[in-house]
């Protein structure tokens, strides 16, 4: 890594699809907790790829296929490496953050669960880090509850009671999606450890953003997306711990995994070969080994002072506005949620899209936290690493703009 | 700041229904119940509907942006005091205006016809429909399903 790193004002420069009118205006893209966008580094990463040494990994059979299967190896280092994990083996590529925690609920918890266990999801998760444990929970006749918030922020002190109970499972998000909010998994971790319960963290917000190291963490599985993190759609990972790894069911079966089939039965490729059925997304991993290098040339640490300054300045200018609320406290990442009193998010998206600025408007796919606050939807604004305060500027005068049009 | 075409979408009239929202209220003793979910963004309308010897009395419930308010409560003072084949007509003809670039005819659709700019924002044409898929199953008596947007 160099020492020399990047000037982080300068990084929307490599991202072309910032620099366009929409709707005539210039674009200011606030959406970023959806989705981030990829910089021209991880695109010729993927193009030059595509150019001159795609083919499949299966066996490293020719010499296409060997320059493939060398770069997922590289990709799946790299990845072990940015997140801290103790082994490459670790680490299993996925499509998405809600394929990961789908094949954790089901690969390991489907499995061993039964009536007389409890899974812990919290009040704050992402649909994605919900779902699959109601529906583990159904299939297994285990308890699903939930760690409720109190304010603004998990209720750990409810948390704290509850491990007397020895849950199976934690269900958590290092960063809630709406909130913005990161959680002190350090602290939660230990505690829940202490009593033995496992810890399945969604990290979709936070890889990239935030520092995360995994090892350091304790955690028992980590599960992420690339395309939150500057790689593209498509690829994902799951993290867990080796000795989890041996413990899972293959959850998708099919080409890739398997040692022998024959017609009356097979076997699987034990630890992490087992969970990557079918043909991997190779490209995908090139582009988000390119998003790790691209990241690495500022820094983390970099990119976190920048985006939690500018969430900061955000936070300061809309907690100064009588006509809307901020949802959750001063202590935030990379996004601030809001509602106003008037004006509805899907009203205020559309208006504000019509001055070239992109934020969202809805639930976030977090129902259960939004209805914890007594509403149906709000509006995000979200920033990554190349979002500049100017955009915030933008952003804050487009809302003035609307609020004016609707006499607010 | 803003073009003509979404001036005339958040228009006085829209606003108004959208903050003031007409027959906002809870139905006594109603026939039949609907509601309606927008799974997209969290809109939820529910519909009461009561038949007085003949007249469709109408009423709604829930929470929206303002497209989805206004489009809901312009619809129910339009229906209010009709029969259903009017009302059931009346929804055709707004279904029509939102799905096609004729010009809308007032005298088919009175106030309604200020919904009419929603058809060049495609991703509002939902919010717009919201409660008319809930009042045209709500008066049709099958509450079988949760009418959706989707």
């Amino acid at each position: 890594m160099s020492v020399f790193k990047r000037d982080i004002e300068t990084a929307h420069l490599d991202f072309p699809i910032l620099h366009q009118q929409v709707n005539d205006r210039d674009l200011v893209y606030l959406d970023n907790a959806a989705t981030t966008h990829q910089p021209k580094q991880v695109v010729s990463a993927m193009v030059d790829f595509i150019n001159n040494d795609y083919a499949n990994t299966h066996g490293r059979i020719h010499t296409l296929s060997e320059r493939s299967q060398d770069r997922l190896n590289l990709g799946r280092a790299k990845v072990a490496a940015f997140i801290g994990a103790k082994d490459v083996d670790e680490v299993c590529f996925s499509y998405s953050a809600t394929y990961g925690l789908n094949l954790v609920a089901q690969a390991y918890f489907a499995n061993r669960l039964t009536a007389d266990d409890i899974v812990l999801v919290s009040e704050m998760e992402h649909h994605s880090n919900f779902l699959p444990w109601q529906r583990v929970c159904e299939q297994t006749g285990a308890k699903l509850e939930i760690v409720p918030m109190l304010n603004d922020a998990l209720d750990l002190d409810w948390l704290e009671q509850k491990l007397a109970q020895k849950p199976a499972v934690l269900a958590i998000s290092h960063v809630s999606n709406v909130l913005g909010l990161a959680n002190p998994l350090a602290e939660i971790i230990q505690m829940v450890h202490n009593n033995g319960t496992l810890v399945v963290v969604d990290g979709a917000q936070a890889v990239g953003h935030v520092e995360v190291n995994v090892a350091k963490l304790d955690c028992d599985f980590y599960v992420f997306s690339g395309h939150k993190m500057y790689a593209p759609t498509g690829v994902g990972v799951v993290y867990a711990k080796k000795i989890h790894w041996q413990q899972m069911i293959p959850w998708v079966v099919g080409g890739g995994m398997v040692e022998k089939v024959s017609l009356h039965g097979s076997t699987f490729f034990s630890g992490i070969e087992g969970f990557e059925a079918g043909t991997k997304n190779i490209i995908g991993v090139v582009g988000l080994s390119a998003a790790i290098d691209y990241i690495e040339s500022f820094g983390v640490e970099k990119i976190h002072k920048h985006e939690i300054e500018l969430a900061a300045y955000l936070y300061d200018n809309l907690s100064k506005d009588t006509r809307l609320k901020i949802l959750g406290g001063s202590n935030r990442s990379a996004l601030v949620s809001f509602v106003m009193d008037k004006i509805h998010p899907h009203d205020l998206v559309m208006l504000l899209d019509q001055q070239g600025v992109a934020c969202r408007g809805g639930h976030h796919c977090a129902q259960p936290l939004l209805k914890h606050y007594g509403i149906t939807s709000s509006t995000r604004v979200s920033c990554a690493m190349y979002t500049t305060k100017q955009d915030i500027d933008k952003f804050l005068t487009s809302l003035s703009i609307v609020c004016e049009m609707l006499d607010v | 700041m803003f073009s003509d075409d979404i001036r005339a979408l958040y228009q006085e009239m829209i606003l108004d229904h959208g903050r003031s929202p007409r027959y906002f209220y809870e139905l006594e003793s109603p026939d039949n119940t609907m509601e309606g979910f927008n799974p997209v963004c969290g809109d939820q309308v529910k519909i009461f509907v009561k038949d007085v010897d003949g007249v469709i009395k109408s009423s709604f419930a829930g929470s929206g942006c303002a497209i989805s308010m206004a489009a809901t409560s312009l619809l129910l003072e339009a229906a209010q005091g009709r029969d259903k084949a009017y009302v059931l007509q009346l929804i055709e003809y707004y279904r029509e205006m939102l799905t096609n670039d004729l010009e809308p005819l007032e005298e088919k659709l009175g106030k309604l016809v200020v919904l009419a700019g929603v058809r060049s924002y495609p991703s509002r044409i939902k919010c717009a429909t919201l409660g008319c898929h809930a009042l045209k199953l709500a008066i049709e008596n099958d509450n079988s399903i949760v009418a959706t947007t989707e």
